[in-house]
């Protein structure tokens, strides 16, 4: 059975981006929800003003992760 | 209690500072998820400035870093990864970028809700390690027996600042709030109401 390498290290490296950005998608969403509850047990009047930025940052999270997927993807096909 | 809460209010009504950015702030437009109807915010106190300051200086170091890591490990300088796409350098650029966008705007959270709130009844602190472990803690404000505060070092005498430290009667918890802006002040406020709440 022939190993090739370079297809192994393609695949090597789409599951370390892969997993990164999973627990990436994962800590700005706990952070979101986090925010979210804080909000509300302190609630001043940029309370809207912090949730609706760190809900931005998950949508900049998640868009990271889109562009990051096509760029590998571009870069190893 | 009105006219009590009128002249705090009076009394300190210069210490106040903008909502978002302050590290004191008086009577400040603060509802609290379980306030009592009678409950008036008087104070709430956040870490100097000087500390978010800190903090985003970090955060800038990183990022550099994190460039001239990636920069040396794609361009072939030391003869490693030298293979590496340049599309591939550039996902890591991006993802440097976004991590430095994270460690400010959670920089900006664990500070901004790093506090001690402080209401005509009771005094609240919320205490944060990161923006992912928090504590939160309660006491009445009758209950408080000693403010006391200390100071060390340059940075504490070049912008006034010190630590803050509560003790509570009958509780082994201690409010403890570090790098605090004008900690002399904060205390006798506290010292205030804690006197006042005990004549009535």
């Amino acid at each position: 059975m022939v190993i090739d390498i370079a297809r192994l290290t393609n695949w090597l490296i789409i599951a370390i981006f892969g997993m990164g950005m999973i627990l990436y998608i994962y800590y700005a969403i706990y952070l979101y929800l986090r925010i979210k509850i804080l909000a509300r047990s302190v609630n001043t009047e940029y309370s809207p003003v912090i949730i609706f930025m760190t809900f931005l940052h998950l949508v900049a999270v998640l868009v990271l992760t889109l562009v990051v997927i096509i760029l590998l993807f571009v870069a190893l096909h | 209690m009105t006219a009590r809460v009128q002249k705090l209010r009076e009394k300190l009504g210069s210490l106040s500072r903008s909502l978002m950015l302050g590290s004191i702030l008086v009577f400040p437009r603060f509802r609290l998820a379980k306030q009592e109807a009678d409950e008036r915010i008087v104070l709430v106190v956040r870490k100097h400035p000087v500390v978010l300051l800190w903090r985003i200086v970090l955060a800038v170091l990183e990022l550099l870093l994190g460039f001239f890591i990636i920069y040396i490990l794609t361009s072939g300088v030391l003869g490693v990864f030298g293979h590496i796409s340049k599309t591939i350098s550039l996902s890591l650029y991006l993802i440097n970028l976004m991590f430095f966008v994270t460690t400010l705007w959670t920089s900006y959270l664990t500070w901004y809700y790093d506090l001690v709130i402080v209401t005509t009844t009771r005094i609240v602190d919320m205490d944060f390690k990161n923006i992912l472990a928090m504590r939160w803690t309660e006491a009445r404000l009758a209950k408080i027996e000693d403010v006391t505060i200390g100071a060390a070092g340059l940075l504490s005498a070049l912008f006034d600042m010190g630590n803050l430290f509560l003790q509570t009667a009958g509780s082994r918890d201690e409010f403890e709030i570090r790098n605090i802006p004008r900690p002399l002040k904060v205390q006798s406020i506290i010292m205030e109401l804690v006197s006042s709440l005990r004549r009535r």
